[in-house]
């Protein structure tokens, strides 16, 4: 390529990244509220933030046993339930699955004190409960996500009779991997420090150790990306959408984040079995249950091999994994992980009730 | 909202046709340049030179001020739609500086150096990077020492307007403290940092000396806390220095790579010609060196200190400030927490309650089926019973009945009688609530 015809490029290339500009700017202009998780749900439990939604059956066979959500507290559940067409909440309820769904809220300075067992030997319990009384059945499928995945192996492992089936998805559950920047550098941090200093630890704090992971990718890069895709309407939806999740960190109930930090991240006690809850020791062989686990192979925020010692561990005989070509985020937003995700998760399911 | 929109789209019109009328004039340039060193000696400077460099320096003024204005527009449409933090993401100046980088890249014909924005180009990667790490990207300006200063600023401003003893002295230090951490903000390199520690160690002896030496009153606590907080903030300073330092190196390798890549693009005749290929190259290969870093044991520590030193200084000055406020009828933080406290344990306490309501009414429940289903055992064996009598008696008057038949029943029957007629009375008091008179 000659001089002329590499200027002639990149002022075409200019002139295109102008013309997106504007048409984006136009459109940021029109465009309606950014609205997440649009699937149809109702509120059936609550105690204070903390709340129960059982989501709208969508297909005219339904499971008899109904599967819990737990869904991570370092972001909203709504990344399972974007838009109408990235939605697994849609997807699990279009193949005839019984969804509910834990929904933890916006942690405050009210929250300093809450601790993982209030959250999952309380209101995870109580749920639990609520759902059983209301199908009267003693068990229910748990599904965890990411941080709820920990909480739901913990629960599995104190309640296995309550527990009809286990799957967990993207959740770290041995730490002693380096495979992740942020198990790395939480072996460092000071977190006893942190929560004497903050109490409540802001959820951007959290975020932004985040976007460390890949630090220009995530704060430069992905701006520069944005221009090319502004000047579609619906594509820049979809791009602030998914910002939007991205944004929306709730702050961490100091306590909860100290046991997080301390006997998981630094100590790995869960898989060492010296995780101990409410004055009880959490065993993994409990985990009698036929449990799933998921994992994303190019999962930069929990590695693979985090996800999968799981069933090294647990108990039962029945135990599958399954994995997909994405990283974290992926796994929810893909569209081709998307298309197989529910379907396999509802087939796996409706083998064990 | 609707002017808004006008005033916006009016703009945009604007500076498209200025957009379109500048880069067709620079394009013209260009190929008349093209042929003048096409027709001429390479080293000859062509007649349009001058008018090639003004369009392109009016080109790129045009692309800055597109960007500080989009930003400002953006947020004034959607600042009240979007996370103030997704807004802060949307940092257009940064395109500036990439578009003025690319354009000081692209290769002239004959081996001339484009002498577009001369000095001004990306001559310096580092720099530009090290500012971006430590100012412009969010973890890092969390723990920076821009966000402590302003922290800083509001606790002086606390003490300052507060009834703290010492007068004077407690005023210059403040004022003499905060200089520090001005500097602090403008401070680059190990010279620097070392000049400036030394600076405020040296400052720091001088005001033990002062804040140390015996007191007595309420200004003793006082000053020991402030003489901690100094030495937490020399600490920080130190542990801000060795961050700084890591960074500084680490974007100084990340812009080498980033530059060394460049070359060999071009020796390959592949230049980056398109923004988009430029940026994409920056990012890729200035990344590649920080995660390298990044995933290093000595950042993990070095971040690890950085962020401890941070907290202890921020538990101190919180410390201060509420030592301060104590004095007046504000609730702190403590306070809050205290309760926060109790309200949960409450919590906790009425949870069990409830669980224990809870396994007791199932409890009761249950002692209750029970005594429904006794009942029912009862009622069905009285009726029973009244059958056989019923038999017996007809039987006794029919004198058919076998004598030996006839005195068992009648030795049973008053004792079941007895036990029957008791169970009625039984349930009924159970049913009753309590305080109703027994039958």
């Amino acid at each position: 390529m000659n001089y002329a015809e590499q200027l002639q490029e990149s002022m075409e290339e200019f002139k295109n990244f102008a013309d997106n500009l504007k048409k984006g700017v136009e459109n940021l202009a029109s465009a309606d509220e950014i609205k997440l998780g649009q699937t149809e749900k109702e509120l059936v439990y609550e105690d204070g933030k903390r709340k129960l939604y059982r989501y709208k059956a969508r297909a005219d066979k339904v499971c008899p046993v109904p599967t819990l959500i737990v869904y991570a507290m370092v972001n909203r559940y709504t990344m399972l339930d974007l838009q109408p067409n990235r939605s697994m909440i849609r997807n699990l309820l279009d193949q005839g699955q019984d969804v509910y769904l834990i929904d933890w809220g916006y942690a405050d300075r009210m929250d300093r004190y809450l601790t993982m067992d209030d959250l999952i030997n309380g209101f995870m319990d109580d749920c639990i409960a609520h759902i059983c009384q209301q199908h009267q059945l003693d068990a229910i499928n748990l599904l965890g996500v990411c941080q709820g995945g920990t909480f739901s192996t913990i629960y599995a492992a104190l309640h296995p009779e309550k527990v009809q089936n286990l799957i967990t998805m993207v959740a770290p559950i041995d730490f002693e991997t380096d495979d992740s920047l942020l198990f790395v550098w939480s072996k460092q941090m000071d977190v006893d420090l942190m929560i004497d200093a903050y109490g409540v630890v802001p959820g951007d704090l959290m975020n932004q150790s985040y976007q460390m992971l890949q630090p220009l990718t995530l704060t430069v890069q992905k701006y520069v990306n944005m221009v090319d895709l502004m000047a579609d309407a619906d594509k820049l939806a979809d791009f602030l959408r998914m910002e939007s999740w991205i944004f929306d960190s709730p702050d961490q109930p100091g306590e909860v984040l100290r046991q997080n930090a301390k006997d998981l991240f630094k100590e790995n006690k869960l898989v060492k079995g010296e995780f101990e809850l409410g004055g009880q020791k959490v065993d993994l062989k409990n985990i009698s249950m036929p449990v799933l686990c998921i994992y994303a192979d190019y999962d930069t925020l929990v590695p693979p091999i985090s996800s999968k010692k799981l069933l090294e561990y647990v108990g039962t005989k029945d135990k599958q994994e399954l994995s997909f070509p994405v990283g974290h985020v992926g796994m929810f937003v893909s569209g081709k992980t998307q298309a197989t995700l529910a379907p396999r998760i509802a087939e796996w399911v409706s083998q064990r009730v | 909202m609707q002017d808004f929109f006008k005033q916006q789209a009016d703009w945009l019109k604007t500076w498209q046709d200025q957009q379109e009328k500048l880069t067709k004039q620079y394009a013209n340039w260009g190929e008349e340049l093209t042929q003048g060193f096409q027709g001429a000696t390479r080293q000859k400077m062509p007649t349009n030179f001058e008018e090639l460099l003004k369009t392109q320096q009016d080109l790129f003024e045009q692309f800055s001020n597109f960007g500080a204005t989009l930003q400002k527009n953006i947020q004034q449409a959607w600042g009240d739609k979007l996370p103030t933090d997704l807004l802060k993401q949307f940092n257009f100046t940064l395109l500036q500086e990439f578009y003025k980088s690319w354009l000081g890249n692209m290769k002239f014909p004959g081996g001339l150096q484009n002498p577009f924005m001369a000095g001004q180009n990306w001559a310096d990667p580092s720099s530009f990077l090290n500012n971006f790490m430590q100012t412009e990207h969010p973890f890092f300006s969390t723990f920076s020492n821009r966000n402590l200063h302003e922290e800083m600023q509001k606790l002086f401003g606390i003490l300052q307007g507060s009834a703290f003893g010492g007068g004077d002295l407690y005023s210059q230090l403040f004022t003499t403290y905060q200089g520090f951490f001005n500097q602090l903000t403008n401070t680059a390199g190990q010279q620097g940092f070392d000049k400036l520690l030394e600076g405020f160690n040296n400052w720091k002896e001088q005001m033990d000396n002062y804040l140390l030496a015996p007191q007595v009153g309420i200004n003793r606590e006082t000053s020991q806390d402030c003489s901690k907080a100094i030495s937490l903030s020399l600490d920080y300073m130190q542990a801000f220095a060795n961050m700084s330092k890591l960074l500084e190196e680490t974007a100084r390798k990340a812009g080498n790579r980033f530059q060394a890549k460049l070359v060999e693009r071009s020796l390959n005749n592949e230049p980056p010609i398109k923004f988009s290929d430029f940026c994409s190259l920056w990012t890729q290969e200035n990344e590649a060196v920080f995660l390298d870093v990044f995933g290093s044991k000595e950042f993990a520590t070095t971040q690890g200190e950085f962020a401890a030193a941070g907290l202890r200084l921020k538990i101190q000055l919180n410390s201060l400030a509420e030592k301060v406020l104590d004095q007046t009828p504000i609730a702190l933080k403590r306070d809050v927490d205290l309760a926060a406290k109790e309200i949960m344990q409450l919590k906790r306490d009425l949870r069990k309650s409830r669980k224990q309501q809870e396994q007791l009414a199932a409890e009761a429940k249950a002692a209750q089926d029970a005594v429904a289903a006794s009942e029912q055992r009862f009622e069905k064996l009285e009726a029973a019973l009244t059958k056989v009598q019923d038999l017996t008696e007809k039987a006794e008057q029919s004198g058919k009945a076998p004598t030996t038949r006839r005195t068992k029943s009648a030795e049973k029957a008053p004792t079941k009688r007895a036990t029957s007629a008791k169970s009625p009375k039984t349930t009924s008091r159970t049913k009753k609530p309590a305080g109703t008179p027994a039958e």
